[in-house]
């Protein structure tokens, strides 16, 4: 499967969701367009979490250098504009993640 | 033959996590929404990434949720986007680029004159240089456009595709553009082979054809433009990434039904990485100020400019 490398994937570890969908006895396809979702949907919201804490000019340059996929200049932008970034972010992604573990278990009650 | 078995707890997360993806995508972009109307509206002066990997697009329903809100009119509200430029967090090329695409139309298009004095503004401060659209109250009929790819000049009666190179290198590089029939503009850059100065020859690596005789005032003193353009150096800047080559106008051209605007010499195209399958991209070329001639031609970066003179 395609992986986006987005700016977080240094502090963001994901594979426990793999393993999760490993144990719904998925089609490879069905587990690659659940994974891609899950992984979309904790992007979204990392985004928000660093869109929230940054000014309106802030903003803009950081969906630039999103868009350049420049890690280096996004993470000096953070480090100057967020207090914790990196602490941030990795709350915002644990708390998700484990949302979607909740949401894997509901699954199998489905079977 | 044998159907998909239908699994209810892939269907039931299917659904929960698009409709949560809806939802987030959504709420993403409406509680951002100035931010990302801006970045949608200068996407395209960038050279690389595109807008899915802002917002994540991977399912019909959620690219026409992402289009209606991009395409909502933009809120009139004051952003520090300057402000956060001035920081030093960033490189001096992505200040650049980033500025450029703040001031910069969305299509390729004359600029208005307030665009040209604030992007004058922007070259001068990156570049260290006085760098304006507009120089001894004379200007190009454009300073923003697209460029198309030129062959080498003759430099003196008898320079040849043979002679032309001074290192096998640049011949390995630079040959395949050619040489263009006649001389340019200004008639031959030396007078003999023995004659030709360092000058000259950077003269002819780094040159620009611009369309001088569509200029304002241009068919009215002739003469006079004639001798202003000649040489004159100009920099040339490719605002997707920010590349840039201090050059000198050394041809009239190109044919305004070409649909390019100016055209740039192989050692400029290569270096503003303009010279791809179509060989032509938008530029913007705005007249140096060097009265004492001390600024040398060239590639150049920002901010780095004095420091290697």
């Amino acid at each position: 499967m395609p992986k986006h490398n987005h700016f977080y994937h240094h502090i963001v570890i994901i594979d426990s969701i793999h393993i999760g969908l490993d144990s719904l006895e998925l089609e490879p396809h069905e587990k690659e367009e659940l994974a891609m979702l899950a992984e979309n949907n904790l992007h979204h919201t990392i985004m928000d979490t660093v869109l929230s804490e940054l000014e309106e000019g802030d903003k803009k340059v950081f969906l630039a250098l999103v868009l350049h996929n420049n890690h280096n200049e996004i993470w000096k932008l953070l480090s100057f504009k967020v207090r914790d970034a990196e602490e941030k972010i990795k709350k915002t992604a644990e708390k998700f993640i484990k949302q979607l573990h909740d949401d894997i278990k509901e699954a199998h009650t489905k079977k | 033959m044998s159907q998909a078995a239908y699994k209810p707890h892939y269907e039931h997360l299917k659904n929960k996590w698009l409709d949560q993806q809806k939802e987030l995508q959504k709420g993403l972009v409406e509680k951002h929404k100035d931010a990302f109307d801006w970045i949608k509206n200068t996407a395209k002066h960038f050279a690389v990434g595109s807008l899915g990997s802002l917002v994540l697009l991977t399912h019909p329903v959620t690219t026409s949720v992402i289009s209606q809100q991009l395409h909502s009119p933009m809120q009139k509200k004051q952003v520090a986007f300057a402000d956060t430029l001035s920081q030093d967090a960033f490189t001096p090329k992505t200040k650049l680029i980033l500025s450029l695409s703040d001031v910069l139309p969305e299509d390729v298009r004359e600029l208005t004159i307030e665009q040209e004095e604030k992007i004058g503004g922007i070259l001068s401060q990156q570049f260290g240089m006085n760098i304006s659209a507009e120089l001894d109250g004379k200007k190009l009929n454009r300073s923003y456009g697209i460029i198309g790819a030129e062959q080498h000049l003759m430099r003196y009666p008898g320079d040849t595709m043979a002679s032309h190179f001074q290192t096998a290198e640049e011949a390995n590089t630079f040959y395949s553009s050619g040489m263009a029939p006649g001389r340019g503009a200004w008639g031959y850059f030396a007078q003999s082979a023995g004659a030709m100065t360092q000058q000259d020859i950077d003269r002819e690596k780094y040159y620009i054809a611009v369309q001088t005789f569509l200029a304002p005032g241009f068919q009215e003193n002739v003469r006079e433009h004639y001798a202003f353009y000649k040489y004159r150096k100009m920099l040339v800047v490719n605002p997707e990434n920010g590349k840039a080559v201090v050059a000198v106008i050394g041809d009239a051209g190109p044919a305004a039904w070409t649909g390019k605007h100016l055209g740039g010499s192989p050692e400029v195209m290569i270096h503003l990485e303009r010279k791809d399958g179509r060989a032509r991209g938008s530029v913007l070329y705005f007249f140096i100020d060097d009265p004492d001639d001390t600024i040398p031609l060239g590639p150049v970066e920002p901010k780095t400019l004095y420091a290697k003179t």
